[in-house]
């Protein structure tokens, strides 16, 4: 298993996809940071908003708090490097270079995955990190916030589920462009069913109403999120037991 | 009696309605060449398919290495290529190695460098595999498929667009490497006249059916010979030879098609040439493996 590990990282380093979607993270954090800090608050002074009582000063803290709740973004990236790294492998039928050289099914998606949750890390990380910075680079980074530890880690297995659901997803539909529109399709479609207040009762079991609570989610943001993330990944884990691959 | 390495027990595949393998029995021993042949279709490939562990059978059973459970074990012994070679497009060829070394748990870093002489791939250095010309990526699939140096080797479509230069070299190769590291060696093609220059058995599959197994010497014994006399009057030379019983076929530019065991080719030419008919050409050319597949199923595509 460590080896094929060891394949796995050596197939992510020279993923240029991975490379690219990660400096898009840093690119769109640091656009996002310089923007508010620069442009929309000076925007804000000269439109006298300040003089109301309207400020858009943000700080490195307050500006990291305000993209980590940004979630529709990390679950762009996520879909697409799932697309990328899982579903590739479909298209460029390498998995059965894994199975004809004797390696289980199970083990040729477990090391996959492995690879690909730890590979998500530093891309959802780098987003938040980079905006902070560039929101720091005038205004400070502020007082650290007392949910921020929280936080994070409500973040991170929240966004381990949504890499759960893109990595069913990707073993389900395994063609690259498919891929990218079911996990942002789905997860945009779960999305609105939140904006239906009837609905509500049975949205809130859906993992993306509990990422719109990841500021404040509690026991139920904890218990979606971690059934999510099994349930995606046995069946993920059955369907591709089953796969036909070329 | 040789060491079986690989053998198929009444094996099914159904998709839907269609059994694209239909209760196959088939034996592949140790050492063997085993030519697998049939048209598109046939079901080559999904019994190879099968065989490396890329799709489950409907039914029936199948073997490695005498093993019929904890086949991904034995399939460890295995180096295979099936359909057009799947290599990692944004890879080198060093890169691709060493990704099948670390999937394979090979220690010996030298067996990269190995692979790449023995299908003759040490000069491409930084060039991507999506970069390769057919041939090559054809080359980097078959070196892939020997890392480890497996017992039994796999190939489907091997030569599939090569040019006749690299059928030629490949053929080389697998024959080498079938005599020098007694590599035995599944190979299924639709080129014919290919196989039939390098296998040393042969399966006929046709429409998911196993028509037929047999060896070399087997199939050289059931060839039937054919004689062709060209001739200055066909039709005159083909009613003097009528009393022969013989199976005679006028073909254009005077060209006559003798079949059904002449007893004596001199025989023929005399009773031709004391009937008046000038004989310009006799030559005696034995049935190819294409017609002896086409006789097998009844001359059905």
């Amino acid at each position: 298993m460590g080896k094929l590990i060891r394949a796995e990282f050596l197939k992510l380093r020279k993923s240029l996809g991975y490379k690219v979607l990660f400096l898009c993270a840093m690119g769109l954090g640091l656009f996002v940071g310089f923007l508010t800090a620069y442009v929309v608050n000076d925007f804000a002074d000269v439109a006298g908003m300040g003089e109301l009582g309207i400020t858009f000063t943000t700080n490195g803290f307050m500006m990291l708090k305000n993209l980590i709740n940004d979630t529709q973004t990390n679950v762009i990236l996520i879909s697409i490097f799932s697309a990328i790294f899982i579903s590739g492998e479909f298209a460029d039928r390498t998995y059965g270079i894994a199975l004809y050289s004797g390696v289980p099914r199970w083990k040729v998606l477990a090391s996959k995955v492995s690879v690909y949750l730890i590979a998500i890390l530093p891309m959802i990380v780098i987003y938040p990190v980079s905006g902070m910075l560039a929101a720091a680079s005038r205004y400070g980074f502020g007082t650290v916030p007392d949910d921020l530890l929280l936080l994070c880690l409500r973040c991170l297995l929240g966004f381990a589920a949504v890499a759960g659901f893109c990595v069913l997803m990707s073993v389900l539909i395994k063609n690259v462009g498919g891929v990218i529109g079911a996990c942002i399709g789905g997860t945009s479609a779960l999305t609105i069913l939140n904006l239906f207040p009837k609905l509500e009762p049975a949205a809130k079991f859906s993992f993306m109403y509990q990422l719109a609570q990841i500021g404040s989610g509690g026991w139920m943001f904890l218990g979606v999120m971690i059934v999510t993330l099994v349930v995606s990944l046995v069946l993920a884990a059955v369907l591709f037991e089953r796969a036909e691959l070329k | 009696m040789s060491e079986t390495v690989f053998t198929a027990q009444n094996l099914t595949k159904k998709y839907k309605q269609l059994r694209a393998l239909d209760d196959v029995r088939m034996e592949v021993r140790r050492g063997d060449i085993y030519g697998f042949v049939g048209e598109n279709g046939a079901g080559k490939t999904t019994l190879i398919r099968v065989l490396a562990g890329l799709a489950a059978p409907s039914g029936g059973q199948i073997t490695l290495f005498g093993k019929d459970s904890n086949l991904a074990k034995e399939r460890r012994r295995i180096g295979g290529m099936v359909e057009s070679p799947a290599v990692y497009p944004n890879f080198t060829a060093k890169e691709n190695l060493e990704v099948c070394r670390l999937q394979r748990g090979i220690a010996d870093k030298g067996s990269i460098q190995r692979a790449l002489e023995t299908v003759n791939l040490t000069y491409t250095g930084k060039k991507k595999a999506k970069n390769f010309s057919l041939g090559m990526k054809q080359r980097l699939g078959l070196a892939m498929a020997l890392l480890g140096d497996p017992e039994f080797l796999i190939l489907d479509e091997p030569v599939n667009g090569l040019d006749p230069a690299g059928i030629m070299e490949f053929r080389e190769l697998l024959r080498k490497l079938n005599a020098e590291r007694g590599i035995t060696i599944l190979i299924s093609s639709h080129l014919l006249g290919e196989l039939f220059q390098l296998a040393t058995n042969y399966g006929f599959i046709h429409r998911g059916k196993m028509l037929e197994q047999i060896t070399l010497a087997e199939l050289n014994a059931k060839f039937k010979k054919q004689l062709y006399i060209r001739v200055d009057d066909a039709p005159k030379a083909a009613s003097l030879l009528a009393p022969e019983k013989l199976e005679v076929e006028c073909l254009p530019a005077n060209i006559l098609r003798i079949s059904g065991g002449p007893p004596s080719n001199a025989g023929l030419v005399r009773t031709l040439v004391s009937g008046g008919v000038a004989v310009e050409e006799v030559v005696l050319r034995g049935e190819a493996l294409e017609d002896y597949y086409m006789s097998l199923i009844g001359g059905r595509h």
